[in-house]
C-alpha cells in the first residue's frame, strides 16, 4: 500500500472537523468493507492522528518476512474522506463569504447527514460542474490512497450516496 | 508417478536438514575466530609494531620458547626441567584461550537471554489480552492446541498500522508477536492470518529459535569481547607509534618511510581484513536465515496453509532484483523466489554453489582457530611424559604412554573427524539430496560430475580465501614455494573431494533405493553421512598436516 503520508497534513486546517470525517468515513467503510467497520474505531484514530507508515521494516530474524496487510480500504477512505471535505468547505467559502465558520461548518454537516431532514435552503447550492468534480476527486484521491480503480469507483460512489445532494 | 504427483510426494522434512550444520559450523567458527584473536591480542599488537613479523617463528607468539630435541638432553634432570617448562608454558598459553572461551560464552548467553526483552522493548510489544479481542486470542489458541504448542505467550502491538509477525524466546518459553494490524488482517481473510502464524509456527516446529538467536548472540558477543578491543588497541598503538617515530629525534627520513609502508599498510590490511570477514559473514548468516524461512513456508504449507501463503505472498510480489548490499543483508528471500520453492518444494535442494564456498571459508576459521590450542594442547600432555617418569614403574608409564601420545592423537584424530563431519554433513548431503530428488522426480541431471567438481573446488576455494582474509592467521604461505604448494594441496584436496562425492552419490542411491519398512530416509543418510565422513577424515588429516609441514617448513 502506497500511503505513505499523514493525512493530517492533507488538511491542517479541519482538524476541529474530525468527528465529522470519522462519521463520513465509517458510512463509506461499512459499505465497501464491512469487515474493518469492527475495528474502525482504532484504525482511524491510527491512521488520522499520525503518518501512515507502511514501511515500516518486515525484515525481522524469524519474522514472516513481508507484512500480512491485504487490501485495506479504512485508510483509503479516510484520505478520500478528507480530501473531499477539504474541498467542499473551499467551495462553500468561497460562496457564503461573510458568513461565520460555524455556520459553514454546519453546512458541509448538512451536506452529509440523511439521517434527519433537511431543508434544501440550508443546504449549500452546488452547480453540476462543482458536483461533477467532487465525483471525481474522491475517485481520484481513493486512487492516489492505494485503491484500484474498481475499489475507488465503489467508494466514490458510496461517498456521494452518502450526501444530502440538493439538484441545481 | 506423474510429475504432479511426484512433486506433492516430496516431504522435505522427510530429509536431514543441511542447515543445522550450517548453524554448528557458524556457531564453531565464532569459538574458534574467538579463541584465535583472543590468544593473538599480544600477537595482534607485533603485527603492527614489526616490519618482519613471521608466525611461524614461535608457539603462541612466545619469542623465547626453544624446541629442543630430546635426544640432546644430558641427563635426565635436564629432560625433567626442560617438560616441566612445556608443561608451565603450555598451561599459560591454554589458559587464556580458555578464560577467553568462556567469557565469550558467558556474553553469548546473557546476550541470548536478553533478547527477548529487547525485541519486546523495541517493537513496543505488550502480552495480548484475550478481553480485549476474544475471537482473535481464541483463533490463535485453537492453532497452538492443535500443533501441541505449549508455553507460548502471544504479544501485541498496540498500533494497527503494522502488520508484522515474529516468533521469538527461548526453548522453554516462546513469544509470538502479532501485530495489532493482523487483527484487521484475521477479520479480512482468516486464510491469510492462519498461513502468517503457520508459518512464524513452522519455526518454532522446525526449532530455529534457539540455533538463531544463539548463533546472533555468539557472533554479537565475538565483536564486543574480541573484534572492537582488538580495533581499539590496533589503533591505539598505531597512534602512539607513528607520535613515538615523528617525537623521537624529529621527523627523520626513515621513520616516515616506516610510516608510510608498514604501520599504514599493516593498519589498513587489519581493518579490510576485519571488514571483509563480517561482510562475509553477514552474508552466510543471512544465507541460512533465508533457507530456514523457506522450510517455515514448508512446515506451513503441510499444515495446510499453501493457498493463503501464496496469497499473501502473491500480494507482495515485486522485483527481484535487488542491490548487492541489500541481498547481503536481507534475512528472507524474496516473495517470488518463496512462491517459486511453495509451488516447487524439491527447488530446496538445488545445489548451492555458495554452500560449498561458504562451508570452506568457516571451516578456514575453524582449522585456523584449533591450531594453536591443539598444538598447545599435545605439548601439555607429551610433556606430562617427561614429569611423569619420576615415578619409574611400568603401571605409571603405560598411564603416561596414554597421556603423552595416545591422547594428543585422539583429539588430532577427533578435531579431523569433526572438519570431516562438517563437510560431509554440509556439502555431500546437499548433494545426495539433489540427487535422490532428481532420481525420485525422475529428472535427468545434466553435468553432474561436472557440478560435484566445481562444488569441490568452490569448497577448497573458499577454505583458502578463509584462511587468507583472517585478521591473524598462522597457516598462511609466507614464501613463493609455499604458495606454489599450497596451490597443488588445495588441488589435491579438491580432487579428493570430488572423488568422495561421487563415492557417496553412487554408494548412498544405492543404499536409498533399498526398500526397508523400518528405516527411514533420514537414519539412511546419517549413515550415509558416517560412511562419507570416514573417508573425508582420512585425507582431511593428511592435508593438514602437511599444510602445517608446508607453512613452517618452507
Amino acid at each position: 500500500m502506497d500511503i505513505l503520508i499523514s493525512l493530517k497534513n492533507i488538511m491542517p486546517a479541519l482538524d476541529e472537523n474530525k468527528e465529522l470525517i470519522k462519521e463520513i468515513s465509517f458510512t463509506v467503510v461499512s459499505d465497501v468493507a464491512g469487515d474493518e467497520s469492527e475495528m474502525f474505531g482504532e484504525m482511524f484514530e491510527e491512521y488520522y492522528n499520525k503518518p501512515l507508515n507502511s514501511s515500516s521494516k518486515s525484515d525481522d530474524m524469524l519474522g514472516f518476512g513481508v507484512e500480512g496487510i491485504l487490501d485495506i480500504s479504512t485508510p483509503v477512505v479516510i484520505g478520500m474522506v478528507t480530501s473531499v471535505t477539504g474541498f467542499l468547505f473551499s467551495e462553500i467559502v468561497k460562496t457564503f463569504r461573510e458568513q461565520s465558520a460555524e455556520v459553514i461548518k454546519d453546512k458541509v454537516k448538512k451536506l452529509f447527514n440523511k439521517k434527519t431532514e433537511v431543508k434544501k435552503s440550508e443546504l449549500p447550492e452546488l452547480t453540476s460542474e462543482q458536483f461533477a468534480i467532487i465525483k471525481k476527486l474522491a475517485k481520484d484521491e481513493a486512487v492516489r490512497f492505494g485503491a484500484s480503480e474498481d475499489m475507488a469507483e465503489k467508494m466514490s460512489s458510496s461517498l456521494i450516496g452518502t450526501m444530502n445532494l440538493p439538484h441545481t | 508417478m506423474d510429475n504432479q504427483t511426484s512433486r506433492d510426494g516430496i516431504n522435505v522434512f522427510e530429509f536431514p536438514v543441511e542447515t543445522d550444520t550450517r548453524f554448528l559450523l557458524l556457531i564453531l567458527a565464532a569459538f574458534f575466530f574467538a579463541i584465535n584473536t583472543g590468544q593473538n591480542l599480544g600477537r595482534s599488537v607485533s603485527v603492527l609494531t614489526e616490519n618482519n613479523y613471521n608466525a611461524g617463528n614461535d608457539v603462541d607468539g612466545d619469542p623465547t620458547y626453544e624446541k629442543k630435541d630430546p635426544s640432546m638432553f644430558e641427563n635426565f634432570d635436564e629432560y625433567y626441567k626442560n617438560s616441566r617448562t612445556i608443561f608451565i608454558d603450555s598451561l599459560r598459553a591454554l589458559i587464556f584461550p580458555l578464560i577467553f572461551v568462556v567469557l565469550l560464552f558467558f556474553c553469548a548467553y546473557v546476550l541470548y537471554r536478553k533478547y527477548p526483552s529487547q525485541i519486546i522493548k523495541k517493537k513496543h510489544l505488550h502480552e495480548l489480552n484475550p478481553e480485549s479481542d476474544r475471537h482473535f486470542t481464541m483463533y490463535i489458541k485453537e492453532i497452538t492446541g492443535d500443533l501441541h504448542i505449549k508455553n507460548i505467550d502471544l504479544m501485541t502491538t498496540r498500533s494497527v498500522s503494522s502488520f508484522n509477525a515474529q516468533a521469538f524466546g527461548f526453548s522453554s518459553r516462546f513469544f509470538l508477536r502479532l501485530d495489532g494490524g493482523l487483527r484487521i488482517t484475521y477479520r479480512k481473510s482468516k486464510e491469510v492470518f492462519r498461513a502468517i502464524v503457520l508459518h512464524e509456527f513452522g519455526h518454532i516446529l522446525n526449532k530455529d529459535i534457539f540455533k538463531t538467536y544463539f548463533s546472533q548472540s555468539l557472533w554479537y558477543s565475538v565483536i564486543l569481547i574480541f573484534v572492537l578491543p582488538v580495533f581499539l588497541s590496533i589503533t591505539l598503538i598505531f597512534a602512539s607509534g607513528v607520535i613515538d617515530k615523528l617525537t623521537s629525534g624529529g621527523p627523520l627520513v626513515g621513520n616516515i618511510f616506516s610510516i608510510f609502508f608498514s604501520n599504514i599498510p599493516n593498519t589498513l590490511k587489519l581493518i579490510v581484513q576485519y571488514f571483509i570477514l563480517f561482510v562475509f559473514l553477514a552474508y552466510i548468516r543471512s544465507s541460512i536465515l533465508k533457507t530456514r524461512e523457506y522450510y517455515a513456508d514448508q512446515r506451513a504449507v503441510t499444515l495446510g496453509a499453501k493457498e493463503g501463503l501464496l496469497k499473501i505472498l502473491h500480494s507482495h510480489s515485486g522485483s527481484d532484483n535487488v542491490s548487492l548490499w541489500k541481498k547481503i543483508r536481507m534475512l528472507h528471500p524474496t516473495s517470488r523466489q518463496r512462491v517459486s520453492a511453495i509451488n516447487n518444494p524439491e527447488s530446496i535442494f538445488d545445489i548451492k554453489y555458495e554452500l560449498a564456498f561458504v562451508a570452506g571459508f568457516l571451516t578456514s576459521l575453524i582449522i585456523n582457530g584449533m591450531m594453536m590450542p591443539l598444538i598447545q594442547l599435545s605439548l601439555l600432555l607429551s610433556s606430562i611424559t617427561g614429569l611423569g617418569s619420576i615415578f619409574q614403574s611400568l603401571f605409571a608409564d603405560k598411564i603416561l604412554l596414554v597421556i603423552g601420545f595416545l591422547l594428543p592423537a585422539l583429539i588430532i584424530s577427533s578435531t579431523g573427524f569433526l572438519i570431516a563431519y562438517l563437510i560431509s554433513a554440509s556439502i555431500s548431503v546437499e548433494l545426495l539430496k539433489n540427487s535422490y530428488v532428481n532420481l525420485y522426480l525422475k529428472r535427468i541431471q545434466n553435468y553432474k560430475y561436472l557440478k560435484f567438481l566445481i562444488i569441490a573446488f568452490l569448497f577448497a576455494f573458499g577454505n583458502e580465501i578463509g584462511f587468507l582474509i583472517q585478521p591473524i592467521s598462522t597457516i598462511i604461505p609466507r614464501s613463493f614455494y609455499s604458495v606454489l604448494l599450497i596451490i597443488l594441496l588445495q588441488g589435491f584436496f579438491m580432487f579428493i573431494l570430488f572423488l568422495s562425492f561421487c563415492l557417496t552419490d553412487s554408494v548412498g542411491l544405492k543404499m536409498l533405493a533399498i526398500r526397508q519398512n523400518n528405516v527411514s530416509i533420514k537414519s539412511k543418510f546419517r549413515t550415509i553421512t558416517l560412511l562419507n565422513t570416514l573417508v573425508i577424515f582420512l585425507f582431511v588429516i593428511l592435508i593438514f598436516g602437511l599444510r602445517i609441514y608446508i607453512i613452517f617448513g618452507f
